[in-house]
């Protein structure tokens, strides 16, 4: 890319540097993604990726990647918690899992949670690793900090939910999160996780957020996405997901606020039998950009997905859609069904689409 | 199963059956390209100055650009110094009836199956023939110049109307549009011209058939179609050439030009040579096709049967400008071996109330790859504007792949878009029942081809259709020796 | 004119048919009855030839001949009609065209001349008349669209026109009301010319109400435990299917 040198020059500006990454156990893994991020910098509208995205608000702004510390206390928070009894809330604060905020009336629920940092979570780090080359993704690995890994033991039915509840507080500056969230799914488990990102006040922001699920044998689970952050936020998320056999992965996608809002989601139907189903609700209004990219890689026979995307786009918004399904060779007998239904209120308002198909009867790569 | 799959190997590897050289002695430009290549080329077609600015400017822009990389394809790289831009057959003397054709060319057209007048006139065609980038004969001319049809050659359009070439080349394709598409603008030898006048209904479907034939030529013909006020023309394309070992470069630039209540219907038959079985040789088809629905209630309609070349890339594509204007879409693409295909279109929607149709049939097997890539543009403007897609993809065999790669952009809310894709396999299930009903997995398959392409088929002439179909069933047949 | 010895055949590296026994005489019908799993519709398909089901051991005569060794396509030519328990779609192929390739195929398989499109409509007029076919079908494309019983109806107006000497009827009745039930029978009463044979392969007795079978069989496990009259269905129909089970496990 021609670009990249362009680019290059406003991200040496920004904080994303060697000196601003965390130091821990992990700093092998981020040096790493950091380098692969650098040597492209922020792909521009020439990447087939990003065509329809305009990445300057984020390039050209100055954030703190560095993980910023808050004054706020639980009461600030309450206005968020899901009130339901049946329901684990889990904060994380610019990115940063705070204990302190989170956890269950009863103090007690059946899922065990670790620190990436542990070794329980050392083995589902390295499984899960994944294209780390798109540049969102190894931004994250590379700045994530305070993330953590959810695992919810075998034959595990849990009749409650897990709140994943993510808010952004930056008192003064430009605040860039990076959360970082594993939840592995023990065979036979069924469970739901409802994950809301929200802005604590105006201040520009950025999220960069990575969720990845390993969803073992015979497990059901349903992640809801609700996106809901002030006008000045942008927002990129990633949701991996590898769905063994007979699993099943529902992933519910609701984006209202932001500014800029990608959604990156990548399911895996790895094993026989494996069935996943994606939905995604936009509403969007002013100038904001919605943008939901969605792989589903059949890769195994049996296998079935179901898409269902939806845009209502109202002034000068802007919303994309691109769904991409692949069939591997052995994938015999795979059911893949992506629809896409988009309703433009104002003469302003434009979307684009990009359905794609793809067969491959021997792995190119 | 397996010995499905050896049936489907088999059935999908036909032999090429024009693969063969004839003998006309063609005189040739030295290889390579210059400014001085470009100047040689515009000197024995005796142009006018204009023509070899123009071709002057394609050059000088050409070599400023540099070949696109984006199509879903891989092959090795064009050395554009090791072709020979121009080679004519050498005529004997001036023509004056058709008894005086090269009797090597007229059986060369015997042999295609294109008899150049008697059987042409039962079937009421009108051919214009087109022998490495030269047009060596039109039919009917006196004919359709009575209804003040003009069909001929690009070259003598060029001397003969003047002021049409000007006005009109370049006007849906410039030079600068892509990197080909410049090349042919500064080296095209040849190519059919057509101009339909205000309210003339062309009697009889116009034909070019092209054919390569000298080794380490290129083909870059050029084809400019015009319809008039009210004007209806339907026009066919076929193709082939030689089996050689080489990579042959064909890279075609097509412009429809369709004024107020204006229709075209513009068909093609494309099988130049695909290469042998281990995928060398062949054709890289790269072409440029474009119409522009320039008038309210014009209608332009793509239809294409893809066949044939080792390499295509070939996007037809409608600029609807004019309000309640019209574009289709219909193909069917054919890959086998080691062929690859990116083909599809781009639908450019402007006026208001416009319509659109794109129905695409990709048929992958062997080791090939099929794509489909097109574009539905939805401007601010084009209010009420309609476009229905669909996009289908047949696999025969399990070393094959399809992929689809549909840009759908909307800007305006009264405007409706609407694609819909399917991929399936030649089923095992669909196979076992016609041969339980008698009928050998080679005609199984032909027959469950033949009804998969239906859609496309139908929008041919009545006799290209059938030309289709026979090329199909050769295309899908053993290798019988 | 069959004649099946001690056929054992699997699917998927299991067994399902084990020591089947059967014979058909010129213009009998036979019904073959079972419970589910009882490996019906794997005998229809033995028959047939369906690739992925294997003869392990056994044989199977048709006139005499070895017809494990033939394709399917050349046993539906020599007159071995199966008739689909779920009749494949084939889109954008017209039932006509499709049947004048099958008919044709196995005319030449015969030495006999090919039917040209004239005699071959006036074939298809009789036909359809003979299982009151509507014309309208004959131009949808091969089974895109019908109904369940408009599906069975065109395989019974396919064995029609194919005029076969082994008819294998394979849970013909499944999924039709009473009233298609009865328009497929009339159909399949009409091709019975006192030559022809028929298997009817069911798992109810209500087909047999309509189609009167010569010899009744029950298969169990992958053979044949039972054979009588057609009293024999009526008997199965009250008593279900338990009765033979103990019988045989005794």
């Amino acid at each position: 890319m021609n670009s990249s040198v362009d680019t290059l020059s406003v991200t040496n500006e920004t904080s994303i540097a060697e000196d601003n990454i965390p130091v821990d156990g992990l700093q092998k893994l981020r040096l790493a993604a950091l380098n692969k991020f650098l040597e492209k910098g922020f792909p521009d509208s020439k990447h087939e990726e990003w065509k329809y995205l305009n990445l300057k608000p984020i390039s050209e702004t100055k954030y703190n990647h560095r993980v910023v510390s808050s004054p706020l206390k639980a009461s600030d928070l309450e206005q968020f918690y899901d009130a339901g009894n049946d329901t684990v809330n889990l904060v994380f604060i610019n990115g940063r899992y705070c204990s302190e905020f989170s956890g269950h009336q009863s103090h007690k629920h059946p899922f065990s949670i670790y620190s990436l940092e542990s070794r329980e979570a050392e083995l589902y780090l390295e499984t899960l690793r994944n294209s780390e080359d798109e540049p969102f993704h190894a931004l994250n690995t590379a700045f994530h900090q305070g993330g953590i890994m959810i695992h919810v033991p075998d034959d595990c039915r849990m009749p409650m939910t897990i709140h994943l509840l993510y808010v952004n507080d930056s008192q003064n500056e430009a605040v860039a999160a990076h959360p970082k969230c594993i939840v592995v799914a023990g065979k036979n488990s069924a469970f739901q996780v409802i994950a809301t990102y929200h802005s604590l006040n105006n201040f520009p922001s950025l999220t960069n957020t990575v969720t990845e699920f390993l969803i073992g044998e015979n497990a059901v689970v349903e992640f809801d996405i609700k996106q809901n952050e002030n006008s000045n936020a942008n927002h990129i998320s990633r949701v991996y997901a590898r769905v063994q056999r007979k699993a099943v992965f529902d992933i519910f996608t609701v984006t209202m606020g932001g500014a800029l809002v990608r959604n990156n989601l990548e399911i895996i139907l790895s094993e026989p039998n494996a069935c996943a189903h994606l939905n995604g609700l936009t509403v969007a209004d002013g100038y904001q950009v919605v943008d939901n990219h969605t792989v589903v890689d059949h890769a195994s026979p049996n296998c079935e997905s179901n898409q269902l995307y939806k845009n209502i786009l109202d002034d000068h918004s802007q919303g994309v859609f691109n769904g991409k399904i692949f069939v591997r060779k052995d994938a015999q007998k795979t059911n893949a069904f992506q629809s896409s239904k988009n309703v433009l209120l104002s003469n302003t308002a434009v979307m684009n689409a990009k359905p794609q198909l793809e067969i491959f009867c021997y792995r190119k790569n | 199963m397996s010995e499905d799959l050896k049936i489907i190997d088999e059935v999908t590897s036909g032999e090429y059956k024009w693969g063969f050289v004839s003998n006309i002695e063609s005189e040739n430009a030295p290889k390579g390209l210059s400014e001085d290549i470009v100047r040689f080329i515009s000197a024995k077609k005796k142009e006018p100055e204009w023509m070899l600015e123009f071709r002057l400017k394609a050059f000088r822009h050409w070599q400023k650009m540099q070949e696109p990389q984006w199509a879903n394809v891989n092959y090795p790289k064009v050395d554009f110094q090791d072709i020979i831009y121009y080679s004519a057959p050498k005529p004997k003397k001036q023509l004056n009836s058709l008894d005086e054709l090269d009797p090597e060319i007229k059986a060369t057209f015997d042999k295609l199956g294109i008899s150049l007048l008697e059987q042409k006139r039962l079937a009421g065609v009108a051919v214009d023939a087109v022998i490495d980038s030269v047009s060596v004969k039109t039919t009917f001319r006196q004919e359709l110049s009575k209804l003040g049809i003009i069909f001929s050659s690009f070259s003598e359009a060029v001397q003969e109307h003047p002021e049409l070439v000007k006005k009109y080349m370049g006007s849906v394709v410039p030079y600068t549009d892509n990197f080909y598409a410049a090349l042919n603008s500064a080296v095209f030898s040849d190519g059919s011209f057509c101009y339909i006048p205000k309210g003339v209904r062309c009697p009889m479907e116009l034909s070019t058939y092209f054919r390569i034939n000298s080794a380490g030529t290129g083909q870059f013909e050029r084809t400019l179609i015009i319809a008039d006020e009210g004007a209806y023309v339907s026009y066919l394309e076929g193709c082939t050439a030689p089996k050689r070992d080489e990579n042959q470069l064909h890279a075609a630039v097509v412009e429809i030009y369709a004024h107020t209540d204006a229709q075209v219907k513009y068909s093609t038959v494309q099988n130049w040579y695909p290469g042998d079985k281990d995928g060398r040789g062949g054709i890289f088809n790269f072409v440029t096709k474009r119409g522009l629905c320039a008038g309210e209630r014009s209608k332009i309609s793509w239809t294409q049967v893809e066949t044939g070349s080792a390499v295509t890339w070939k996007y037809p594509s409608v600029i609807l400008k004019g309000d309640y204007s019209t574009g289709e879409f219909y193909s069917v693409a054919l890959t086998n071996n080691y062929q690859q295909v990116d083909t599809g279109t781009k639908m450019i929607h402007i006026g208001k109330h416009t319509r659109s149709t794109i129905i695409s049939k990709g048929i992958s097997g062997g080791r090939s790859n099929n794509s489909y890539r097109g574009l539905v543009r939805i401007g601010k403007q084009a209010e009420k504007a309609r476009n229905f897609s669909q996009c289908d993809s047949l696999l025969l065999g399990d070393k094959c792949g399809a992929h689809t790669f549909p840009y759908l952009e909307c800007a305006n809310p009264t405007a409706k878009v609407e694609h819909e894709a399917t991929t399936s396999k030649v089923g095992e299930d669909q196979i076992f029942y016609c041969n339980q009903r008698g009928i050998s997995t080679e005609d199984a398959i032909g027959l469950i081809v033949n009804g998969y392409c239906k859609e496309v088929f139908n929008q041919l002439p009545m006799e290209f259709a059938v030309e289709a179909q026979k090329l199909l069933a050769v295309s899908l047949e053993g290798s019988v020796g | 004119m069959l004649n099946i010895k001690n056929l054992h055949a699997s699917v998927e590296g299991r067994e399902i048919l084990n020591g089947l026994n059967l014979q058909v005489n010129p213009g009998e019908v036979h019904a073959i009855m079972g419970p589910n799993g009882s490996g019906k519709s794997t005998l229809a398909s033995v028959l047939a030839g369906r690739e992925a089901y294997e003869v392990n051991d056994g044989e199977i005569l048709y006139h005499g001949e070895n017809l494990i060794e033939l394709s399917p396509e050349e046993r539906a030519r020599k007159g071995i009609f199966l008739a689909f328990q779920y009749p494949i779609e084939i889109p954008g192929v017209s039932n006509a065209n499709f049947l004048k390739t099958a008919v044709n195929e196995v005319r030449k398989s015969k030495d006999m001349d090919v039917l040209d499109s004239k005699d071959f409509l006036k074939l298809m007029k009789d036909k359809m008349q003979l299982v009151k076919m509507d014309k309208s079908m004959t131009q949808r494309s091969v089974n895109e669209g019908f109904s369940g019983g408009e599906k069975k109806r065109n395989e019974i107006f396919q064995m029609a026109m194919l005029e076969p000497e082994l008819c294998v009827l394979d849970e013909t009745d499944s999924g039709l009301d009473i009233d298609a039930l009865r328009i497929v029978s009339d159909g399949i009463n009409a091709l019975r010319d006192g030559k022809r044979s028929f298997i009817v392969i069911t798992h109810y007795q209500r087909l047999l109400d309509y189609i009167v079978p010569d010899f009744v069989h029950v298969l169990y496990k992958g053979k044949i435990v039972k054979s009588g009259p057609k009293e024999l269905a009526l008997e199965l129909e009250e008593k279900g299917y338990d009765w033979i089970k103990e019988e045989v496990e005794i």
